[in-house]
């Protein structure tokens, strides 16, 4: 009753009550940025590089789930109008729904269930697009067009071990090497690997999803990378990888981030977040073929047959020159979505599938037109130069890629 | 005009007030609230002798009939009922042009999912008018609640009732937020009905592919709408305040809804990302988080927490301004 009479014989003090209440909500938000932003602890014990490798790969069944926030700067041109041309209810609409992922900032629901299930969710403002994995069984849901793809995976033999284990840190260790049979001489194999174009460091002080975390940093040797480091953020406790960033040389900002926003969890997962069954109403895609679980997409499964591959340059630099032989649509820019490599894969990949690679090559060949001009010695062809990796398409439809800076690349073509 | 002064129906207890403007006018003012000085109720003598102290019990008592007063003045008005009936008619459109229409291109929204549940027209309906009907609709109530009875003199006359300016704003305020959850509820409520009538209506397809029983959906749409409507209310916070800095409630109305859109405006602008978590609209749809398996509480618990603080801060300095204000009309 006595600040009520106070504040109606001084009117003026009722303004203090909004200004309190801006303050108490800036003044909290404020804590809580500061407490998300401050580095961990540092109580950490120290660790060598080949000892995190090995928690890391012993973790590899530990379940994980929580809110993933993905960022990335690639330089890449607006793809956006590859993002709404697949044919509806083709398999290609799932594969541009993560092609969308090249640009922007987007949130993922990730279910980490062990090596054989997984279930990731790419949220959109009143849309999902999902991917199950549980065993032999991989399903993709897109609900703007309720559409389902299913693929049956080939026997657990064909993928087994560490290197589908999906986890950040494993990418690392190239596959189809003679897999070492214990997680510390894989570490010290992809240690020794990587060692002669790469400096390894670990620091015990980072923080990553509001927990205490190692961070592992890769950082090229050599110069010429478009790469300056990776940094991977490992749980202090349970090894979980949370956190992965590459940064850019040419920007000298990180250009891609993935990583788990806090809470993450650590408890097992409901089984029933695996399992996935069309809804009435879906229309269902049933794809066979022997591709594994996060493989090329169509697009490059149906490039593979009709190109020359091979490599040049070693590390860090290595750029990949694909000379396409075939009848395909990569070597005429612009040319339409019937042209399509028709011929050859549709024995191993259903028609819509093809169908939706060829859709997409028409739209990339649309967008080529829109790229800057590069020619040298090798001829003359269109630039894609962006943070990470450079880009070179040949008027004869020679394709150069690389983690390089455009030299290095034009470079590799006149090799 | 007539039509709508039967609303109040308060007895007239009156005594004594600090903030009374005009001593010896009724709270039974009230009933001609938009009746100009000729009103009855005005000219009539006073029925009840003055008493000095109103005991608790009758303070509240008078508080509950200023606020059956109030919904009754909103909810009987018909230009009100015009503008729910407007928003009623939203979800019966899509539901027919879905029915009407089937096949042909499928919308990224709800509205694919209409066909195969007739739940989705209410979840259709509510996405469609969340930008721009259901706000506007609040800020018409906001906009009127305070100048609407300045604009037409009858401010002066509430002052006389029986409750401090406190506790008369709150009452303002609480019929607002009545209307925000009546008016998104309606929008939902009509839906489903209508939905339900020309589509199946078993189980539920989430956004995740995953089927869940109508019940579910069902608390799920519920949850939706208790969210929006915090939303809503929030915006009617704000506009309760602007309400009492002008006495044109069209003025107020608009401020309200220019407010609104700006935001959404606001939280377009790509280069404007920074500023987009703490906007109000912007949280908005993450009412479509509700239809995921398992539900996605992140975004709906920030929205609630940015709704819960504009709300504050709107009434906060709603009280302010109405508590120093002259009120000359």
């Amino acid at each position: 009753m006595k600040t009520m009479q106070f504040t109606m014989r001084h009117p003026g003090t009722r303004w203090l009550a909004p200004v309190a209440v801006a303050a108490v909500v800036v003044g909290s938000a404020s804590l809580a940025h500061i407490a998300a932003a401050s580095p961990g602890s540092g109580g950490l014990p120290d660790m060598t590089a080949q000892e995190l490798i090995t928690r890391v790969q012993g973790a590899v069944s530990t379940p994980v789930s929580g809110t993933v926030t993905e960022t990335a700067d690639l330089g890449l041109p607006d793809l956006s109008g590859l993002t709404r041309s697949g044919p509806a209810g083709g398999g290609a609409s799932a594969t541009s729904g993560l092609m969308g992922l090249t640009t922007g900032s987007h949130t993922l629901r990730v279910w980490y269930g062990g090596p054989s299930k997984q279930r990731v969710a790419l949220l959109s403002s009143l849309g999902e697009t999902d991917l199950i994995h549980d065993g032999r069984q991989l399903w993709t849901w897109d609900s703007s067009d309720n559409s389902v793809t299913h693929r049956e995976l080939p026997a657990p033999e064909a993928n087994s071990g560490a290197s589908s284990g999906a986890s950040d840190s494993s990418a690392v260790i190239p596959g189809g090497a003679d897999m070492p049979t214990t997680p510390g001489a894989a570490a010290a194999a992809a240690l020794g690997l990587i060692g002669p174009t790469t400096s390894v460091s670990v620091s015990n002080d980072a923080s990553a999803a509001g927990r205490d975390a190692y961070q592992l940093t890769l950082t090229p040797k050599g110069t010429g990378s478009l790469v300056s480091a990776i940094r991977i953020d490992v749980d202090g406790s349970t090894f979980v990888p949370l956190r992965v960033e590459v940064d850019s040389a040419s920007t000298g900002a990180a250009a891609f981030t993935i990583g788990f926003s806090s809470p993450v969890s650590f408890a097992p997962i409901d089984p029933a977040q695996f399992t996935f069954s069309p809804p009435p109403g879906a229309t269902v895609t049933t794809e066979s073929g022997g591709s594994r679980a996060g493989s090329a997409p169509g697009l490059f499964a149906g490039l593979k047959d009709h190109t020359d591959v091979h490599v040049v340059g070693s590390g860090w630099t290595s750029v990949i020159v694909a000379r396409v032989t075939g009848n395909t649509a990569g070597g005429a820019p612009g040319t339409s979505a019937d042209t399509g490599p028709t011929q050859g894969a549709g024995s191993t990949h259903g028609p819509a599938m093809v169908r939706g690679a060829g859709g997409t090559l028409g739209a990339l060949g649309g967008l080529l037109h829109s790229l800057p001009t590069v020619s040298g010695s090798w001829g003359s062809g269109r630039i894609l130069a962006g943070t990470l990796f450079t880009v070179v398409i040949t008027d004869n439809g020679t394709i150069a890629a690389g983690a390089a800076t455009p030299a290095i690349v034009t470079a590799a073509l006149a090799h | 005009m007539s039509a709508e002064s039967g609303a109040a129906d308060v007895s007239p207890t009156v005594t004594t007030h600090h903030d009374a403007a005009a001593p010896g006018a009724g709270i039974g003012g009230r009933a001609g609230s938009h009746v100009p000085a000729a009103a009855p109720s005005s000219a009539q003598p006073m029925p009840l002798p003055a008493a000095t102290g109103v005991p608790r019990r009758g303070r509240s008592g008078t508080t509950h009939r200023l606020f059956a007063s109030e919904l009754a003045l909103i909810f009987r008005r018909r230009r009100n009922l015009a503008g729910l009936g407007v928003l009623a008619v939203v979800p019966i459109i899509i539901a027919v042009a879905v029915k009407v229409s089937s096949g042909g291109p499928r919308g990224a929204d709800f509205f694919a999912d209409i066909a195969g549940n007739g739940m989705f027209v209410a979840l259709a309906a509510l996405t469609v008018e969340m930008p721009l009907f259901l706000p506007l609709a609040v800020a018409a109530i906001a906009g009127d609640s305070v100048a609407g009875e300045a604009n037409v003199g009858s401010l002066r006359f509430l002052l006389t009732a029986p409750v401090g300016r406190s506790r008369l704003l709150a009452v303002k305020y609480a019929a607002v937020a009545v209307f925000s959850l009546s008016a998104t509820l309606l929008v939902a409520v009509v839906g489903a009905i209508v939905g339900l009538a020309l589509f199946p209506g078993s189980r539920m397809t989430m956004l995740s592919g995953q089927q869940v029983s109508l019940l579910d959906g069902l608390g799920r749409t519920g949850l939706a709408v208790v969210y929006l409507s915090i939303g809503f209310a929030a915006l009617g916070a704000i506009g309760l305040f602007i309400s009492t800095l002008t006495e044109q409630p069209i003025g107020a109305m608009i401020a309200i809804v220019l407010l609104n859109v700006g935001m959404f405006i606001a939280d377009a602008i790509p280069q404007l990302s920074w500023l987009a978590p703490w906007l109000l609209t912007h949280w908005w749809t993450s009412f479509a988080d509700l239809f995921r398996t398992p539900i996605l509480w992140d975004n709906v618990a920030r929205g609630t927490i940015t709704a819960l603080v504009y709300l504050a801060i709107g009434y906060a300095c709603a009280w302010a301004r109405f508590g120093s204000k002259d009120v000359t009309s």
